[in-house]
């Protein structure tokens, strides 16, 4: 789940935790309320008896009504809160301390197991039927929700259940007492702590590494070994922290689940694609690392004690060990330094998953170090025997609700420098969550140093470009930022290579606007009917809203996507073709001009005419006489005519004959079928030409006169004509 | 016909096209040549422009930047 609904902060009001939260739980703030319209009436009337005590009598549609009024009632909150035992308290209150207000049930029980071990495992089912837990799935419909009877019966598997956000609130405000652990004094006055940039720059590497390639997701959901070598062996990805205890196992995996979990990277299909920079990414640095702890818990492929790990079957524990590590350093002694160690021994006592004494507690270096440090949550100081003493960082403070005002540290607007070379060094100081990503979309990213250095070239200029940058807007934004003016031949650069971007222009799902005539087209483009003209006829326009339809006559509509129509008619001589204007898509004519020739392409009933020289041409490139035919059955509902196949033969296919010869014409189809079934004159026929015509040979005509003849039928002598001599 | 009909210009409209508009028709051209591009260019409608199949532009473009192009895409729905 990604937390990216954080508005942007506004200059004039300051930062507290309280309207930090209200826009973190945005989504909860109405979400709490449909839950309640869905809940069943036995529902209803559980939560009304634990939290409106004793009104139970009215009805449902009342009591909803006046459990809504409770849950956004501050003081009897406040009352009901104070009333639950000692374990609802104290994991309300972990829930709260970390703003968070959605949680897997197993989580939420191992939570409630390690603040009260003692607790008999019923504190959820108490604050359920409190409201003060609500199921966090979508609901659709008219389905009801009901409250089970005990946890042990829920079927789904680990449902996800949420604190209506005036609850959380109210939560942090409780007197609760936790364990104090020991206090160490730090051997040397030396406190550490990060720039909190260190993953925010890897995130903006691995969204840089995976918009130039995807990466690529097994069936399991893992990363295909190709990638998994890739990614270990970056050195971007796999450099120290600048300012490190202890970096934590797989880094560059961790920060490529981190990104899936904030939204910078999406999963499509088997592919992992870049995503979106949220709203935190454009706000200060410390809303941007709040928002990435607070995401944490979703991380599912990797954990802190054996890094990369996809294929587990269970959740890890380390979904509910994140909130208790900042819940235990948020009650203690703001200036207490802890031992690390002593934080896990702590979480191993009581966590379930810890029973087992074989595990380790490796682990706690990984959250503390290589989480909450870089993320400038905690403080480092050096203590006995080389270990590192940890405590909470004003950012930590601010992050827990005990600061009101966020811990911002002004950053210097100039903090590059643009080289002739192309290279461009980032110092840290003045490195904003914004400036990350507008760096990330323009320039290639070299190195992350205590300096970063980036890279101009012609192909990030074009993925800025790519990215809705415009080359002056690119210019100003590197002038504003740089502490010296940029080279004369960057600038130029940046120029060329945004002028070379314009010589292929992709259009995606546009509209072209066919015309009659290109008289026609230039009045649509005078009209602003269309942006710009395409060839003779045809104009482009991105919006179909752009067409004002006083202005036109529609002759027709057609979705370039759709599958083709019949649209030709074939003239008598089965050589001309007429174009239903109505019907015919864009490429009908660029199809028809491979095999004839325009006759008539003025007005809308367009005209073409098939020609032997085009015919002939396209038969021997690209389209046979089949593809042809079966082109023209779809267009025209019919194959080649006879007469256009004669034009498709190739010279000297066809074998025809020029002979002379002498016809009978027999004054009727049946004299003439007797002359070929009477056994005297059948041997002297040659061929049949037709109903009536007999083809004889000349040495044979005197033969058949006789026979005629004897039969009483002459043949004048006046019908005997010599045969035409071709010339 | 009366006046308002003849100035209202007879026009036909074809949704969801994509296309390809080159600088000069030897780019065209120069696309055209290109065996993989060439699969996916259904006609040409214009000296510059190319129509791409439904469906391919994403393909179109890869193959555009992997021959060392840049080309700018502008879709309909920014």
């Amino acid at each position: 789940m990604s937390y990216g609904a954080w508005a942007k902060p506004h200059e004039s009001s300051p930062h507290n935790i309280e309207s930090v939260m209200v826009r973190l739980d945005h989504r909860w703030g109405s979400q709490w309320e449909v839950v309640l319209e869905a809940y069943d009436s036995q529902a209803v009337r559980t939560l009304a008896t634990s939290l409106l005590q004793g009104r139970n009598a009215e009805t449902v549609d009342v009591l909803r009504k006046r459990i809504a009024d409770a849950l956004a009632n501050a003081p009897l909150v406040d009352r009901r809160l104070r009333e639950l035992p000692v374990a609802g308290q104290h994991l309300l209150q972990v829930l709260a301390i970390n703003g968070r207000p959605d949680w897997p049930l197993s989580a939420l029980s191992a939570m409630a197991a390690a603040v009260a071990p003692s607790d008999d495992g019923n504190v959820l089912q108490v604050l359920i039927e409190h409201g003060f837990l609500l199921p966090a799935e979508q609901l659709s419909g008219r389905r009801r929700l009901s409250i089970p009877p005990s946890l042990a019966v829920i079927e789904q598997k680990d449902p996800r259940y949420f604190v209506p956000p005036l609850v959380l609130q109210r939560a942090r405000l409780l007197e609760t007492e936790w364990s104090q652990l020991t206090a160490h004094q730090p051997t040397r006055a030396v406190v550490r702590e990060t720039d909190g940039l260190d993953i925010p720059l890897r995130m903006a590497v691995v969204w840089q590494l995976v918009r130039d390639s995807a990466l690529r997701l097994t069936k399991r959901r893992d990363l295909n070994k190709r990638d998994l070598a890739r990614l270990r062996s970056d050195p971007l990805l796999t450099a120290p922290f600048i300012e490190s205890v202890s970096d934590p196992p797989d880094l560059s995996l961790l920060i490529v689940d981190w990104a899936i979990v904030c939204g910078l990277l999406i999963e499509q299909g088997s592919d992992l694609l870049p995503g979106t920079w949220s709203q935190a990414w454009g706000a200060d640095l410390a809303l941007l690392l709040a928002e990435l702890w607070k995401a944490l818990p979703d991380l599912e492929r990797w954990c802190p004690d054996d890094g990369w790990h996809p294929s587990r079957d269970d959740p890890h524990p380390f979904v509910s060990v994140y909130p208790l590590v900042l819940a235990l350093l948020a009650k203690q002694p703001h200036e207490a330094w802890l031992h690390v160690a002593e934080i896990a021994a702590w979480l191993a006592q009581r966590h379930p998953h810890w029973q087992r004494p074989e595990l380790g507690q490796q682990w706690i270096g990984a959250v503390v170090w290589g989480l909450m440090f870089p993320l400038r949550l905690v403080h480092a100081a050096p203590g006995e025997d080389g270990e590192w003493l940890v405590r909470l960082s004003s950012l930590g403070r601010w992050l827990i609700g005990d600061r009101r005002d966020l811990p911002t540290t002004p950053a210097p607007p100039q903090t590059l420098l643009v080289q002739p070379n192309y290279e461009i060094l980032l110092l840290r100081h003045g490195l904003t969550p914004t400036l990350i990503t507008e760096m990330s979309r323009l320039a290639r990213w070299q190195s992350l140093g205590a300096a970063c250095m980036l890279r101009l070239d012609a192909d990030s200029v074009y993925h800025g470009l790519e990215s809705g940058m415009e080359s002056e807007a690119i210019l100003r934004f590197l002038t504003r930022h740089s502490m010296r003016e940029l080279p004369d031949n960057v600038v130029a650069a940046v120029r060329t290579w945004s002028n070379k971007r314009e010589r292929i222009v992709v259009y995606h799902d546009c509209i072209v606007v066919e015309c009659a005539t290109p008289d026609d087209l230039d009045e649509a483009l005078r009209r602003g009917l269309i942006d710009l003209k395409l060839g003779d006829r045809f104009g482009l326009t991105r919006h179909e809203d752009q067409i004002d339809y006083r202005q036109i006559r529609l002759i027709g509509r057609r979705d370039f996507q759709a599958a083709p129509e019949r649209c030709l008619t074939v003239s008598d001589d089965g050589l001309e073709f007429q174009v239903d204007p109505a019907r015919s898509d864009l490429l009908v004519e660029l199809d028809l001009q491979r095999i004839a020739e325009p006759v008539d392409t003025r007005g809308n009933g367009r005209r073409y005419r098939l020609t032997r020289p085009l015919l002939q041409r396209t038969l021997t490139s690209d389209w046979s006489l089949a593809e042809i035919d079966r082109w023209l059955q779809l267009r025209a509902g019919a194959p080649l005519s006879p007469a256009a196949r004669l034009l498709a033969l190739p010279d000297h296919a066809a074998s025809f004959q020029l002979r002379s010869c002498w016809v009978l014409f027999a004054p009727d189809e049946l004299v003439a079928d007797g002359i070929m079934q009477w056994p005297v004159t059948r041997g002297l026929i040659r061929e049949r030409l037709g109903p009536t015509a007999l083809v004889l040979a000349a040495e044979d005509v005197p033969r058949v006169r006789q026979i005629l003849e004897e039969l009483g039928q002459p043949i004048p002598m006046e019908s005997l004509k010599e045969p035409h001599e071709p010339g | 016909m009366n006046g308002s009909e003849k100035s209202r210009l007879p026009i036909k409209i074809h949704r969801r096209v994509s296309l390809i508009l080159t600088e000069d028709a030897p780019l065209a051209e120069e696309i055209l040549a290109h065996k993989k591009l060439a699969h996916e260019i259904l006609g040409r409608l214009a000296d510059r422009v190319l129509l791409i199949r439904p469906g391919r532009v994403n393909a179109v473009v890869d193959e555009l930047r992997r021959m060392g192009q840049t080309p700018r895409v502008i879709s309909a729905q920014h």
